[in-house]
């Protein structure tokens, strides 16, 4: 039986463990491609994702459900995020790590059908948008992850951020015409041919 | 539609993102259709977010889970089989030792004691998996805030380290305590949980060889890819140069 989001959070507040952990494992990796495309390293990543959960946890008795669990965790994962910026006093660097080659990427996210050099372009492309990435503002990256990735509303988005609904789908709209400037720039940004193009695949 | 979707953000996010008015994305559509600028301008949106796509993070094996620092259970009063006030401590110790030897007979586990370890193991994997799923709920304590953790669910060392405290907790239970059954309920638990365990870590280590070997596999067929290419490059010299030296032959001989 599977069980909602909701009800495991009233589960484990009742001291259930194993419904928590039954959230981590369902929310674990939308949290560290957040954290990932946030900060750019897998290390920190992991700590964040890893600390994420801790901070839930021990919240959890606090957690009233006015929100979405899974909008409560974003927020945790963003929050810490922020704080792992500032208190290594760096920006993110957003970079494909040196271990990762095509291999590793086909393994994952690739069907075994794919040509080599379907791998080599896609991790090329890869490498390109997260350059793209790296270069915009904090607030409009954000957005953009939140937005692409994980298909939270523009009203979340705001919620979220602590900032209004126009404000969140204005870091939007500047943050995806930047990026088309960047990658122009890097000589990545292909024309439209007329064809719409496919949507990111979401984390969730 | 008068003004131009390009220059109105709202529109065009919604159009984009499938939010908003549904009405108001469809007008959208049809002057997508009437305005090549605004058509052009949307499909470069739409172009940049696919590429968003391709941007992914890099393969990890998380697998957090929340795990508690295990507590000693307070000491249980178990005295109703004891009507006369109590045994002298040698007696329970014998009905002890008898009573844990019948349950280890009767739950095919074998006890090994030598060279100061005793040593614990499991007959029969599938009879104790079957059973992992009858596990106590005795065994669960109460997460207290200050003994929790987060750690990686990777293969460890935690199975010495279970029997090392199985150790422990028999001899201590051998000399103070005649409770057999408590004993068998608690070695049972313990091997469960380290079949459990093994079966997990089998299970990850397999998918790792998998995808190592598909890795190789992959890397494999892009070097012969190459070695292909290559030969087939000297092929080509070859042959050439035996057309030059044939060609020059034919010249030669028609003089």
């Amino acid at each position: 039986m599977t069980w909602t989001d909701e009800e495991l959070v009233d589960r484990s507040k009742t001291g259930d463990t194993e419904s928590f952990n039954q959230l981590v494992r369902r929310w674990e990796r939308p949290i560290f491609a957040l954290a990932y495309r946030t900060l750019g390293r897998e290390e920190d990543a992991r700590d964040v994702t890893q600390e994420t959960f801790l901070r839930a946890f021990r919240a959890l008795p606090g957690f009233k459900g006015d929100a979405k669990f899974s909008s409560w965790l974003y927020r945790i994962a963003l929050n810490l995020c922020r704080d792992w910026m500032r208190k290594d006093r760096r920006t993110p660097v957003v970079a494909v790590p040196e271990g990762v080659d095509v291999e590793q990427l086909a393994s994952e996210h690739q069907p075994h059908t794919a040509s080599v050099e379907d791998l080599a372009a896609r991790a090329e492309l890869s490498r390109g948008v997260s350059k793209a990435m790296e270069r915009l503002p904090e607030e409009q990256r954000t957005a953009i992850l939140l937005k692409e990735y994980h298909g939270l509303t523009f009203q979340e988005i705001a919620d979220m951020t602590n900032c209004p609904l126009s404000t969140a789908k204005t870091r939007v709209y500047q943050g995806l015409t930047l990026l088309r400037k960047h990658l122009a720039e890097q000589g990545q940004f292909e024309p439209p041919a007329g064809a719409v193009a496919k949507r990111p695949q979401r984390e969730s | 539609m008068s003004l131009h979707i390009a220059d109105d953000q709202d529109a065009l996010l919604n159009y984009l993102y499938e939010e908003g008015d549904p009405a108001e994305r469809l007008r959208v559509a049809r002057h997508l259709q009437a305005c090549a600028a605004c058509a052009v301008a949307v499909l470069e949106f739409q172009s940049v977010r696919g590429m968003l796509a391709d941007w992914t993070p890099p393969p990890v094996k998380l697998g957090f889970r929340i795990v508690q620092d295990q507590q000693q259970e307070p000491p249980r009063n178990v005295r109703w089989w004891q009507p006369g006030g109590g045994f002298p401590a040698w007696a329970q110790a014998a009905a002890a030792v008898c009573l844990f030897a019948a349950g280890m007979a009767v739950s095919m586990v074998d006890v090994r004691y030598g060279d100061g370890t005793l040593m614990v193991r499991s007959r029969s994997a599938a009879s104790t998996a079957v059973e992992a799923t009858m596990v106590p709920e005795s065994n669960i304590v109460p997460v207290r805030q200050n003994d929790i953790r987060l750690e990686p669910a990777q293969g460890t060392t935690a199975d010495n380290t279970d029997f090392r405290a199985l150790e422990q907790e028999l001899r201590s239970d051998l000399k103070g305590r005649a409770d057999g059954d408590v004993i068998l309920r608690r070695v049972r638990a313990m091997i469960d949980q380290s079949e459990a365990r093994q079966q997990r870590e089998l299970a990850l280590r397999l998918s790792d060889v998998v995808r190592d070997f598909d890795t190789q596999r992959r890397a494999d067929l892009l070097q012969v890819q190459q070695n292909f290419g290559q030969l087939e490059g000297q092929t080509g010299q070859e042959v050439a140069h035996q057309r030059e030296l044939l060609n020059y032959l034919v010249r030669t001989s028609g003089k």
